[in-house]
C-alpha cells in the first residue's frame, strides 16, 4: 500500500462539492490502484477506516462517497474484479449505514453500483429489499437521493427479474410501494412509472390487495398536467410523464377493474388536451389488457363515448379525409380508434366476445342510417371505423347497413342523395384500409367474398344513376358522386376491368355534356388517378382517349357542338401525365395535325394543336422528367415533315398567323431538344447548321427556337461570320422575320461567339445613327439592343460601351427608342429563360445568376438622378418610361433600395405623364412600395392620395386599366398605413370616390366600392 | 318665374332644415355635420357657425320670433336627444357674438322637431319617443321650464308647428296622423285628429293671417263671394301638410265646440289636396306669409309652388332637380326687401336662395 | 345569443348563385405575334419627328362602351352580405334573389335613378328583417352613386308585419339615425365584411 492511497483519500476529503472534477480524478486514481491490484479492498477500508466511521458527519459522508464513487468507476471498468464475498461484505457495510442519514446519498450510490458487479449474488437482493423497506425514509431525502433508491430497484429487477418473480415478488412490490409513495419530482416519477410498468408486466403479481395498491400509487397522479420549469437540467416534458404513466397503468391486466371505471369517470372533463390523454390511456389499456378484461368493460366504454360523438357535427370528417388537426379532431379520431381496438381485442376472446359488441352497435346505430337523419354521419363514421377491425366485423356491419341504405334508394331527393353518397364513401375507405392490412393469404381465406362485393352492383347502380340523371346545376352532388366512382376504381381487388371501363364511359359522357368547370376537373382528376395504375392505363387509352380524340374536328368547320376543340385539347393534356398516355397523345395529335393541314383548316386550329402537344410534354416533364433522346428519331422528323408539308400547301410566309404557328412549332422543338441528353447536343447543332441561310425565310423561327435549346458548351464553327450573315439577312427581311433574325443573333452572341468581333461592329453600327431619328438609325439601334442583350445575359464586359451608348440616347430625339432598347436588353423572354437543373444536364443559356442585379444596380441610379435633374418634360418622360419599364422586369429585392429616392420623384411628376402604359407602370411601383415600404408611402400621402384620386377618374384620358390600378392602390392604404395617418384623408376620399363609383366600366365601379368600403371601416 | 339668387356653401353633409328669421334678414341651416350655420340672407355672407355642442346630427332649427329690436335667438333639436338654445349677445367690450344659452334635456331619443309659438314664450319639441314637450321661457332664454308633455301619438313624432296668431299647435307623426293641440285652463290637450294621409306626415305649416287679407283683397277686385271680414274672427284657420304618400293637403277648421265643461274640441276637415306634382315622399312644405302660395319639396328633388285662385289651388311653377340629383329636405318662404324668396336645403349639403316673382 | 330564430334554413348550392357570364377572353392564339411585335422597334416608332408614341387623347376614355348598372351588379354587391344569425350569405339563404331586384337607371348622370329590392325573410316572423334591410341599404349607399334612390321592401306575403317593416326600412330619418348608432354600425360592418 503506497502512501499515495492515504494522500489520495485525504485530498478527496478536502475537496468539497465545488471542485467536482478534481474529486473524480482522485477517485479514478484510486480505482486504478485497485484495478491494478496495487491496492486491495481491505487495505482501502483500513486506510479510510476511521474516516468511514468518524462521527464528524462531513468527513464520514465524504469518505463513504469516495468509496461509492470508486466502486462506480470500477464497476464500469471491470465488473469481475470483486469476489462474491467482497461484494456481499460491501453490501452489508452499506446496509449497516442506513441509520446515518447524512451519508444516505453515498450509501444508495454504493449499493446501486454493487448490483452491477458480476458476482453480486441473488442472496443480497432480499437483504437490500428488506433494508430499503424498513430503514430507508424517502420523505427525509432530497429528490436526487430518492432517485437512487428507484435506481437500485430498477437494477435489481433488470438483473434478477425472473428470480424475484419466482421468490420475492411480494417483497419487491411492498418495497417499491414504500419507495414510490408520495413522490413528487418529475424525474423520479418517470423512474417510478417505468419501474411499475416492468413490475406489472413481469412479476405477475396476482395478489389483489397488492395490485390495488400498485394501481392507486400510479393512478393518483392521473391525469398529469406538468409545465416544465425553466432551466430543468433533465428537460423532462409533460408528454414523457404522460407516456410513462400510461405504460404503468396498462402494464397489468389486473388493473383493468380499477382502470376502466376510473378513466371513464374522468371523461366528463371539457379540456380537450386532458380528454385526449384519457382516451390515449384507454386505448393503450384496451390494447394491453387481456381480451377477457376488455370483454367486461366494452359496454360501459361504448356508453361513455358514444354521446359525445353522436351529438357533434363532425364537420371536419369527410370521405376525402380529415380537414383539420386540432385537439378537438384528435379526440374524435382517438374515440374511433378505441371502438376499433375493442373490436380487434374482442375477436380474440375464447367465446363470442365480438358478436355482442357488434349487435349492440348495430341495434343502437341502425335507426340513424337514413340520409336525412341528424346522426347519420356520426353513426356511419363509428360503424366504418369498427368495420375496419376485421373481416368478420366488416361483413357483419356492411350486411346490416347496406340493406337499410339501399331500401328506398330510388326516391331520394337531391340533398338526401348528396348525404348518402358523401357518407357511403366512409365504407369504401374502410374496405381499402382493411384489404391493405390483410396479406394475400388472409384475403383469400376470409375476405375473398366480402359483403361489400355482394353490394357492388347496388353501389355502382346508385352512383352511375345519380351521376347520369342529376342536372349539371347540382355540381356539388355530381362531384361527390365522381369522387366515389374514382375511389371504387382504386379499391384493391374490387372492380373488374370491365366495370372500370363502364365508369370511364360515364365520365366521357358527362365531361362532354357538363359545362360546370369544377365537375369537369373532378372527372379529369379521375382520369389522371386511373392513368397512374399501370393495369388500367390501357383501359383509359382504349375507352376515354379515343372518344375525346374523335371529338377533335379535322378542321375548323366541323367543330363539335358541345365542347370546343380548345376545351377537348385541355382535357386531353391534363389527363396525359402518365408517360405512356403522353406518347400516345403526341402521336395521335400529330396525325390530327396532318389531317388538319390537308383539310386546310385555319392556322389558329393548327397552332392550338401544336401548343397542346407542347403543354402536355411540359407538364409531364415537370411532374416526372424523362429524356427525349428517342423522340429525335420519330417525333421530331414527323414535326419537321409537317412543317414542310405546310410550306408546300401554298401558305404565304408573310401571313402573321403562319409566323405565329412557326413560333409555336419552334417552342415545341425547343422543349424537346432541352431534354435530349447533353452529349448529343454538338451533333444536334451541326445538323441544325445545315439549315439554309442564303435568303431570308420565316422558317428562321424554327432554327431560332432550336438553337436556343442547344447546350452552351456546344461549339459553332466560324460563328462570327454566321453572326454577320444574320445581320445581312435581318436587313433584307420583313419586320417580324427581322426580329427573329436579331433574336437568333442575340443567342449566337450569348453562347457561341467571343466578344472580339464586336468592337469594329459597334463602330460601324453607331456611325449609322444620324442626329435625327431615321429608319436606318433605328435599325442600327435595334441590332445594338439585341447584341447588348446577348452580352448582358452573360455579364460580359464588352456590353459596357453598348449600354452607355443606349443610355445617352435618352436625351436625344431617339429618347423613346432608347428606352425601348433598354427594355429589349432587360426583358424576360422565354427564349432566354434559364430552366432549373434539367435531367439532360443541358444548360441552354449562358447567363450569370446575378446579371439582372448587376445591370440594375449600374443603370437605375443614373436614370433616377437624370430623371430628377432633367428639365423638359419630354426628356423627363423618357427617363420615367425607362425606369418604369425596368421596374416591370426586376424582382422586388433589387428595386426596394432605390424606391426611397425614386418614389418622391415619381409622385411629383405622376400627373405629367401623358401615356397610360407609363401611368400603369408607375401605379405598379406605388402598389409595390405600399406593400413593401409602407412607412415610405406614409410620408408622401399628401401627394399620393390626391394623385390616386385623379387617376381613378375617367378624365385626362385615364384608361380603364389605369383607373382600376389607382383604385387598387387606394384599397391597400387603410391597412398598410397607420390609422392615425390615414384617418385625415377618410372623408375627402369617400366623397371623391363618388365619381369612380359612377364610372362607365363595371370593374372600375367594383374597385371603387371595395376602396370605399375599406375607408368607411376606418373608425 | 323662379331664379336662384345665391348658394350658401359650407355644410359637409346633408342639410336637414332651414329657418328664416321673421324680421331680420337671417337664415339658419342645420346638418348631419353637427353644425348650425347662420347666413345673412341679402349678401349670402356667413354670419356665424354654432357647433361643438351636439354629438349627433342636428335635424331641426327655428328662429325665436323676436322683433327687429330684440337680439335674435334660435332653438335646434338633435338626434342626441337634446335641444340647444343660442342667441346673440352684445357685450360692450367684445362686441356681439353668438353663444350657447341653454341645453334642454328630457327626450329619451332623437329629437325631430322644434318650434316657437307666436310670441316666443313657448317652445315645442317632439321626438321619436312619441312625445311632445312644451317649454316656457322668458326673454333671457336661459331658463326653460316644461309645462306639459303630450303623449297621444302612437309613433315617432316628426314635426311640430305653431299657428302664427293663436296658441294652436299642430304635430305630425309616423302614425300618419296630424294632431291639433290647444291650451285649456293651463292644461294642453288634443282638440282634433286629422286623418287622411296614408304615409308618414313629414311637415306642416299654418296659413298666416296677412296672406289671407291679401287673398281677400285680390278677390275684392274680382267678385268676392264671402263678405270681407278683416277682424280675423270669422276668418278661416288653415293648415297645409305633406307626407310620405306624396300628397300635399290643406286642412281647415270648420268649428270650435266646447260641449263639455272641460274640453273644447275642434272640427277640422280636409279642404283640398293640392295638384299631384311629387312622385316620391314630400319632406317639407311652407305657406307664404306674403302671398296666397304654398311651396313643397321632397325626395324627388322637385320644388313646387302652388297658388290659390278662385277656382282652387293651381300649380304656379315646378323647379326640377332643385338640388341636382340629391333629395331636398327643407323649404321656407321669406322676403328680401320687396322680393319674395324661397330657401331650400338638400342632401348635397347646399342651401339655395331662390327669388320667386309674384 | 338567444337560440337562433331560424335554426335550419334551406341552403342553396354555392355554384347555383347567379353569376355574370364572363365575356370570351381574347384568343390566345396569336400571343406569339404580339410578343414579336412588342420588341420590334420599327413596328411602332414612326420615323417622323420623335413625338411621343400613342399620345393619349382625352376622347379615349369616352370611346369605352358603357356597362349599364343592372340587377346582376346589384345582386353581386349584396348577395355576399352575411346573415346576422348564420355564417351564411343572404344569397345562399335565398333572402336575396336576382329576379327580386329592379333597376331603373337611364344612365344619365344628372337625373335620379332608382333601385327596388324585395327581400324574402327566411321565416315569416323574422325580427332580423329590419337589420338585414339596413345592412343592404348601408352597403348600397356606400357602393352606388348618390343619384340612386334605394327602396327596400319585404316580398309580398313573406312576412307577418310586412307594411310595418317596409315603412321602417324606407324612413330616411330613422335610417340616418340608425347609421349613427355605433353598436348597430359594428353589427353591420361584420355583415359587410364577407362581401367579395
Amino acid at each position: 500500500m503506497s502512501a499515495t492511497t492515504e494522500t489520495l483519500i485525504n485530498q478527496y476529503l478536502v475537496f468539497t462539492d465545488t471542485n467536482e472534477q478534481e474529486a473524480t480524478l482522485v477517485v479514478a486514481r484510486l480505482a486504478d490502484q485497485v484495478a491494478l491490484k496495487q491496492l486491495t479492498l481491505l487495505q482501502f477500508i483500513q486506510t479510510a477506516g476511521d474516516y468511514l466511521t468518524r462521527d464528524d458527519d462531513a468527513i464520514r459522508s465524504r469518505a463513504i462517497l469516495c468509496l461509492s464513487q470508486m466502486l462506480q468507476t470500477l464497476a464500469a471498468r471491470d465488473a469481475t474484479i470483486f469476489s462474491k464475498q467482497d461484494v456481499s461484505v460491501l453490501v452489508d457495510f452499506y446496509l449497516s449505514k442506513f441509520d446515518d442519514l447524512v451519508s444516505h446519498k453515498a450509501t444508495l450510490l454504493g449499493l446501486s453500483c454493487l448490483v452491477d458487479f458480476t458476482r453480486f449474488a441473488s442472496t443480497n437482493v432480499a437483504k437490500i429489499l428488506q433494508t430499503l423497506e424498513k430503514e430507508y425514509a424517502p420523505k427525509k431525502n432530497l429528490a436526487p437521493v430518492r432517485y437512487l433508491a428507484f435506481d437500485i430497484l430498477a437494477r435489481l429487477l433488470a438483473k434478477f427479474g425472473s428470480f424475484i418473480a419466482r421468490n420475492l415478488s411480494a417483497e419487491f412490490a411492498t418495497t417499491f410501494l414504500h419507495v414510490a409513495s408520495g413522490e413528487k419530482d418529475p424525474r423520479n416519477l418517470i423512474a417510478s412509472f417505468t419501474l411499475q410498468e416492468v413490475i406489472g408486466a413481469k412479476l405477475g403479481i396476482t395478489d389483489e390487495e397488492t395490485n390495488n395498491e400498485l394501481f392507486d400509487v400510479a393512478f393518483c397522479y392521473f391525469p398529469i398536467s406538468f409545465t416544465p420549469p425553466k432551466g430543468d437540467p433533465y428537460k423532462i416534458t409533460s408528454e414523457q410523464l404522460k407516456t410513462a404513466l400510461r405504460g404503468a397503468l396498462s402494464s397489468n391486466t389486473a388493473y383493468a377493474k380499477d382502470a376502466f371505471p376510473n378513466l371513464i369517470e374522468k371523461l366528463t372533463t371539457t379540456n380537450a388536451k386532458v380528454k385526449l390523454d384519457i382516451l390515449d390511456t384507454l386505448l393503450q389499456c384496451i390494447q394491453a389488457y387481456t381480451p377477457e378484461a376488455v370483454q367486461l368493460f366494452w359496454l360501459s366504454l361504448w356508453n361513455a363515448l358514444k354521446f359525445e360523438l353522436l351529438h357533434n357535427e363532425l364537420s371536419m370528417f369527410s370521405a376525402e379525409g380529415v380537414a383539420t388537426d386540432d385537439d378537438e379532431t384528435r379526440v374524435y379520431v382517438r374515440m374511433f380508434e378505441i371502438f376499433r381496438a375493442m373490436a380487434v381485442k374482442l375477436r380474440q376472446c375464447l367465446e363470442s366476445g365480438l358478436q355482442p359488441y357488434l349487435t349492440t352497435l348495430i341495434e343502437e346505430l341502425l335507426p340513424n342510417i337514413e340520409p336525412e337523419h341528424k346522426l347519420f354521419k356520426a353513426s356511419m363514421l363509428i360503424l366504418t371505423n369498427v368495420a375496419e377491425a376485421s373481416p368478420e366485423a366488416f361483413n357483419y356491419i356492411v350486411e346490416k347497413v347496406f340493406v337499410r341504405l339501399f331500401e328506398d334508394v330510388n326516391d331520394l331527393n337531391v340533398p338526401k342523395q348528396r348525404n348518402l353518397i358523401a357518407n357511403m364513401g366512409f365504407f369504401l375507405n374502410a374496405y381499402a384500409n382493411l384489404v391493405n392490412a390483410l396479406n394475400a393469404g388472409e384475403f383469400e381465406s376470409d375476405f375473398a367474398s366480402n359483403a361489400l362485393l355482394s353490394h357492388k352492383d347496388n353501389i355502382l347502380a346508385l352512383l352511375s344513376k345519380t351521376l347520369m340523371s342529376s342536372s349539371s346545376r347540382e355540381a356539388t352532388l355530381r362531384i361527390a358522386t365522381i369522387h366515389q366512382l374514382v375511389k371504387l376504381t382504386s379499391l384493391p381487388r374490387f372492380l373488374i376491368l370491365e366495370e372500370t371501363s363502364f365508369i370511364l364511359q360515364f365520365f366521357n359522357e358527362v365531361i362532354i355534356a357538363d359545362d360546370a368547370a369544377q365537375t369537369c376537373s373532378a372527372i379529369i382528376d379521375g382520369y389522371v388517378a386511373i392513368s397512374r395504375d399501370q393495369h388500367k392505363v390501357q383501359l383509359l387509352l382504349d375507352t376515354s382517349f379515343p372518344v375525346l380524340m374523335s371529338l377533335l374536328p379535322d378542321s375548323d368547320e366541323t367543330m363539335s357542338p358541345a365542347k370546343s376543340a380548345a376545351e377537348i385539347l385541355a382535357i386531353l393534356v391534363k389527363m396525359s401525365t402518365n408517360r405512356q398516355v403522353l406518347e400516345m397523345l403526341c402521336v395521335r395529335l400529330l396525325n390530327k395535325l396532318e389531317q388538319a393541314i390537308d383539310s386546310s383548316s385555319s392556322y389558329a386550329y393548327l397552332t392550338l394543336i401544336v401548343d397542346s402537344i407542347a403543354e402536355a410534354v411540359f407538364t409531364s416533364e415537370l411532374e416526372s422528367p424523362f429524356l427525349t433522346d428517342e423522340w429525335l428519331k420519330n417525333l421530331v422528323p414527323q414535326v419537321n415533315a409537317l412543317v414542310i408539308r405546310l410550306s408546300q400547301s401554298g401558305r404565304l410566309p408573310s401571313d402573321e398567323c403562319y409566323v405565329n404557328l412557326l413560333e409555336s412549332v419552334g417552342k415545341l422543338l425547343n422543349l424537346i431538344y432541352k431534354y435530349v441528353s447533353v452529349e448529343k447536343h454538338q451533333q444536334l447543332l451541326d445538323e441544325l447548321l445545315q439549315f439554309g441561310f442564303q435568303t431570308p425565310s420565316a422558317d428562321i423561327a424554327l432554327f431560332k427556337w432550336s438553337l436556343a435549346a442547344i447546350d452552351k458548351t456546344a461549339l459553332m464553327p466560324n460563328s462570327t461570320a454566321f453572326a454577320e450573315q444574320l445581320i445581312v439577312l435581318a436587313h433584307a427581311s420583313d419586320e417580324l422575320t427581322r426580329v427573329n433574325y436579331l433574336q437568333t443573333l442575340a443567342i449566337v452572341v450569348n453562347k457561341f461567339t467571343d466578344s472580339g468581333f464586336l468592337t469594329p461592329l459597334f463602330a460601324m453600327l453607331t456611325s449609322g445613327v444620324a442626329a435625327t431619328e431615321t429608319r436606318e438609325g433605328i435599325q442600327s439601334l435595334e441590332i445594338i439592343a439585341w447584341i447588348t442583350k446577348g452580352l448582358v445575359l452573360k455579364n460580359d464586359k464588352a456590353a459596357d460601351p453598348f449600354l452607355c451608348y443606349i443610355l445617352t440616347l435618352l436625351e436625344t430625339p431617339y429618347g423613346v427608342v432608347g428606352s425601348r432598347c433598354l427594355e429589349i436588353v432587360i426583358c424576360d423572354l422565354e427564349l432566354f429563360a434559364k430552366p432549373k437543373k434539367l435531367i439532360s444536364r443541358v444548360v441552354p443559356v449562358n447567363t450569370r445568376l446575378l446579371y439582372k442585379q448587376k445591370f440594375f444596380e449600374s443603370v437605375v441610379p443614373q436614370l433616377v438622378e437624370k430623371f430628377g435633374s432633367a428639365q423638359e418634360i419630354a426628356t423627363k418622360k423618357c427617363y420615367l418610361i425607362a425606369i418604369s419599364l425596368l421596374l416591370k422586369y426586376v424582382s422586388r429585392e433589387i428595386i426596394l433600395p432605390h424606391l426611397t429616392t425614386f418614389l418622391p420623384l415619381l409622385l411629383q411628376s405622376i400627373s405629367l405623364i401623358p401615356d397610360n402604359e407609363i401611368r400603369c407602370a408607375s401605379l405598379t411601383t406605388i402598389s409595390l412600395t405600399t406593400n413593401e415600404l409602407p412607412e415610405l408611402v406614409t410620408q408622401h400621402l399628401q401627394t399620393l392620395v390626391p394623385a390616386l384620386l385623379d387617376l381613378s377618374e375617367a378624365k385626362n384620358g385615364n384608361s380603364e386599366k389605369v383607373r382600376l390600378e389607382a383604385l387598387r392602390c387606394l384599397l391597400l392604404l387603410p391597412n398598410a398605413v397607420a390609422l392615425t395617418k390615414i384617418v385625415p384623408f377618410r372623408n375627402s376620399v369617400l366623397r371623391r370616390l363618388e365619381v369612380a363609383v359612377d364610372d362607365k366600366k363595371r370593374a372600375v365601379r367594383k374597385a371603387a366600392c371595395d376602396a370605399r368600403q375599406a375607408f368607411y371601416e376606418i373608425s | 318665374m323662379i331664379q336662384k339668387l345665391h348658394t350658401l356653401l359650407g355644410h359637409t353633409d346633408k342639410v336637414w332644415s332651414v329657418s328664416l328669421h321673421r324680421t331680420l334678414p337671417l337664415v339658419a341651416t342645420v346638418s348631419s355635420d353637427k353644425q348650425c350655420r347662420v347666413y345673412d340672407l341679402g349678401s349670402g355672407q356667413l354670419v356665424t357657425v354654432l357647433d361643438d355642442t351636439h354629438k349627433r346630427s342636428i335635424c331641426s332649427v327655428a328662429w325665436k320670433p323676436t322683433s327687429a329690436l330684440e337680439l335674435p335667438a334660435l332653438a335646434m333639436g338633435s338626434f342626441d336627444a337634446t335641444v340647444s338654445i343660442w342667441g346673440r349677445e352684445d357685450h360692450e367690450d367684445t362686441g356681439d357674438d353668438w353663444n350657447l344659452l341653454a341645453i334642454i334635456e328630457g327626450h329619451e331619443n332623437e329629437v325631430k322637431g322644434v318650434c316657437w309659438n307666436k310670441d316666443g314664450y313657448l317652445l315645442a319639441s317632439c321626438s321619436r319617443d312619441k312625445s311632445i314637450w312644451i317649454w316656457e321661457t322668458d326673454e333671457s332664454n336661459d331658463e326653460f321650464e316644461c309645462i306639459s308633455v303630450l303623449q297621444e301619438h302612437s309613433q315617432d313624432v316628426k314635426h311640430v308647428t305653431w299657428h302664427g296668431a293663436e296658441d294652436l299647435l299642430a304635430s305630425l307623426s309616423y302614425d300618419d296622423t296630424v294632431r291639433i293641440w290647444r291650451e285649456d285652463d293651463d292644461d294642453w290637450s288634443c282638440v282634433a285628429v286629422l286623418n287622411g294621409h296614408t304615409g308618414t306626415v313629414w311637415c306642416s305649416d299654418f296659413e298666416i293671417q296677412t296672406s289671407q287679407t291679401a287673398r281677400l283683397e285680390s278677390e275684392a277686385n274680382g267678385e268676392a263671394n264671402g263678405e270681407a271680414n278683416t277682424n280675423g274672427v270669422g276668418r278661416e284657420t288653415r293648415l297645409v301638410s305633406c307626407s310620405d304618400d306624396t300628397t300635399v293637403r290643406v286642412w281647415n277648421r270648420v268649428a270650435i265646440s266646447s260641449s263639455s265643461a272641460f274640453r273644447t274640441n275642434e272640427q277640422w276637415e280636409q279642404q283640398s289636396i293640392l295638384p299631384q306634382i311629387h312622385t316620391r315622399a314630400v319632406y317639407s312644405v311652407s305657406w307664404s306669409p306674403y302671398s296666397p302660395r304654398i311651396a313643397s319639396t321632397g325626395s324627388d328633388g322637385k320644388l313646387a309652388v302652388y297658388r290659390e285662385s278662385a277656382a282652387g289651388w293651381v300649380v304656379e311653377l315646378v323647379q326640377e332637380l332643385a338640388h341636382g340629383i340629391y333629395e331636398v329636405n327643407s323649404v321656407a318662404w321669406g322676403r328680401l326687401g320687396e322680393l319674395e324668396i324661397l330657401v331650400t336645403g338638400g342632401d348635397d349639403g347646399n342651401v339655395h336662395v331662390w327669388s320667386v316673382s309674384n | 345569443m338567444s337560440d337562433p330564430i331560424n335554426a335550419n334554413p334551406s341552403i342553396l348550392d354555392e355554384n347555383a348563385m347567379p353569376t355574370r357570364a364572363i365575356k370570351g377572353k381574347a384568343p390566345v392564339v396569336d400571343r406569339n405575334i404580339q410578343e414579336l411585335f412588342a420588341f420590334s422597334l420599327l413596328h411602332t416608332a414612326e420615323p417622323a419627328s420623335g413625338n411621343v408614341p400613342a399620345l393619349v387623347s382625352d376622347t379615349e376614355s369616352e370611346q369605352e362602351e358603357e356597362d349599364p348598372i343592372d340587377s346582376q351588379e346589384i345582386y353581386d354587391l349584396i348577395a355576399h352580405i352575411s346573415d346576422p344569425e348564420h355564417p351564411l350569405s343572404l344569397g345562399l339563404l335565398s333572402v336575396i334573389n336576382l329576379p327580386d331586384i329592379q333597376v331603373h337607371d337611364s344612365g344619365d348622370r344628372n337625373s335620379m335613378s332608382e333601385v327596388v329590392i324585395r327581400i324574402t325573410p327566411t321565416i315569416t316572423h323574422c325580427s332580423l328583417a329590419t337589420l338585414i334591410g339596413l345592412g343592404i341599404r348601408v352597403r348600397l349607399d356606400r357602393c352606388l352613386p348618390p343619384r340612386f334612390r334605394i327602396t327596400i321592401l319585404i316580398k309580398e306575403g313573406t312576412h307577418q308585419s310586412e307594411n310595418q317593416v317596409n315603412k321602417q326600412l324606407n324612413d330616411k330619418e330613422r335610417v340616418a339615425a340608425a347609421c349613427e348608432n355605433d353598436q348597430l354600425l359594428s353589427v353591420i360592418s361584420q355583415m359587410l365584411a364577407t362581401c367579395k
